[in-house]
């Protein structure tokens, strides 16, 4: 199962930012201190996982409401459905994946940091699976999403690419890398 | 003067604006597309992505393209989103025509979905009762094979603030005037039942006998007269029997959601008239 309901309700938890913005209530956007990153680092690969998951369920919820917004709304009734929880996908990072991947990460003291690079680095191709695996999970369920489509529509996009790192050792780089080879496989 | 097929709606001034082309392409599809009545839809815009062949198989070819909506209690100041912030999300391209002023407005949009061609539309009506567009549907002869009644406010939930109100659950015994062939609703057979046990009072008559003239100062129906000249106890016995033998079925307990509603998915039924 690639959504599970204690992971939604985590995701749900993940602190706010409260900022004005023209979106009459359909936007919320969690953020991390780093005192709350370090605690995360800290806890174990668990942790680390959670906090990929949480950045590319982010990741997910941007590249469906950009680029598939006609089924942006049917996977987050479906959400509201399956697990009861409302909304979930108006809930976003508050800034791009590489500012939470490679810049956020990388203020964190160094040996955190090196663990933090260093497991992701190999879990990367599963981390891309996880968002294959996400957009699978509602073409299943609740509507007609094809993931190559979506995906080769974002790659098109100046917006999506600007959500990773143009350096290829940065792990959102390494991601992204790895993502469309496995759409190409 | 554009002759606007609901233009006795428009009894007092009101002020217009958008695309007038939008009004003259509506005059044409209303009375030969399918088409879903929503009364009492306050905000909710949900039968517009759920309501189709696609999601629900057995509407088939009633799969509505134009969505009647009116709202008795739908503030012009609702807040935010207004109205037409609901429908931009998520981005449909849409372009409007409307007849406004403080009481009521008459708004009609031309939708299209993002990544495809198919083109939706909807009317709303805002501050008319449901009974008044009802009305009219008979008067100008559109059918509307799909009613789409979620919280109606009369039987369920907030409102009621007409008294020659027609709560949906009666809706069926108007499937020949309107030509309605589906009803999708949260109140389902047991509430009805339910209902029709309790001897309620309204106005010191029999809610029921009242729903009942109510109907008949819309539509000339012979089987309502008929009705009426029973007892209270005769005529709830043959709503039950009537009512009772409407085909239902829950649309969303086989996994797969169907329809949606973000209060009511769970008890969500498809009702389907014995026409």
């Amino acid at each position: 199962m690639t959504l599970t309901n204690t992971f939604i309700i985590r995701y749900n938890n993940l602190p706010e930012v409260n900022r004005y913005y023209y979106s009459h209530g359909r936007k919320k956007e969690w953020y991390l201190r780093k005192e709350n990153l370090i605690q995360y680092l800290k806890s174990g690969d668990n942790e680390i996982d959670f906090l990929w998951h949480s950045v590319v369920f982010n990741l997910f919820s941007k590249t469906l409401y950009s680029y598939s917004p006609e089924n942006y709304k049917y996977c987050n009734d479906f959400i509201h459905w399956k697990y009861g929880h409302h909304n979930v996908l108006y809930k976003v990072y508050f800034g791009k994946f590489k500012n939470f991947i490679d810049d956020n990460c990388s203020t964190v003291p160094q040996e955190l940091r090196e663990i933090f690079y260093n497991y992701s680095k190999n879990k990367v191709d599963a981390y891309c699976k996880y968002f294959l695996g996400l957009i699978g999970l509602f073409a299943d369920e609740c509507c007609e999403i094809n993931c190559i489509n979506l995906i080769n529509k974002a790659k098109e996009s100046a917006f999506f690419k600007e959500e990773f790192s143009d350096l290829e050792n940065d792990l959102s780089n390494i991601f992204l890398r790895n993502l469309y080879y496995q759409i190409l496989q | 003067m554009i002759n606007f097929v609901f233009n006795k709606l428009l009894q007092m001034p009101f002020n217009t604006e958008g695309d007038i082309s939008v009004l003259n392409e509506f005059n044409s599809v209303i009375k030969i597309q399918s088409v879903l009545f929503y009364p009492s839809s306050g905000a909710d815009i949900n039968d517009l992505f759920y309501v189709n062949s696609k999601r629900i198989e057995e509407i088939n070819e009633c799969s509505p393209n134009i969505f009647v909506h009116t709202d008795f209690m739908f503030r012009r100041d609702y807040g935010l989103p207004t109205f037409d912030q609901l429908l931009e999300y998520p981005n449909f391209y849409i372009s409007k025509f409307k007849y406004l002023n403080d009481d009521k407005s008459i708004n009609i949009y031309k939708l299209r979905r993002p990544n495809s061609n198919e083109i939706k539309w909807l009317i709303f009506f805002r501050g008319y009762y449901n009974e008044d567009i009802i009305k009219e549907l008979i008067i100008n002869k559109i059918k509307i094979p799909v009613v789409y009644a979620i919280c109606d406010g009369i039987t369920h939930g907030m409102g009621a603030c007409n008294e020659k109100n027609i709560p949906t659950i009666l809706y069926p015994l108007l499937a020949s005037d309107l030509g309605i062939k589906f009803i999708i609703t949260e109140q389902g057979w047991d509430t009805v039942k339910k209902r029709l046990e309790d001897a309620s009072y309204t106005l010191g008559e029999d809610e029921f006998r009242l729903w009942l003239k109510n109907i008949l100062l819309i539509s000339d129906n012979l089987f309502i007269k008929h009705l009426l000249n029973l007892s209270n106890e005769d005529l709830r016995n043959i709503l039950r029997r009537e009512l009772g033998a409407i085909n239902e079925k829950s649309l969303n307990e086989d996994g797969k959601l169907r329809c949606y509603h973000v209060t009511y998915t769970k008890e969500m039924k498809l009702k389907k008239m014995n026409l």
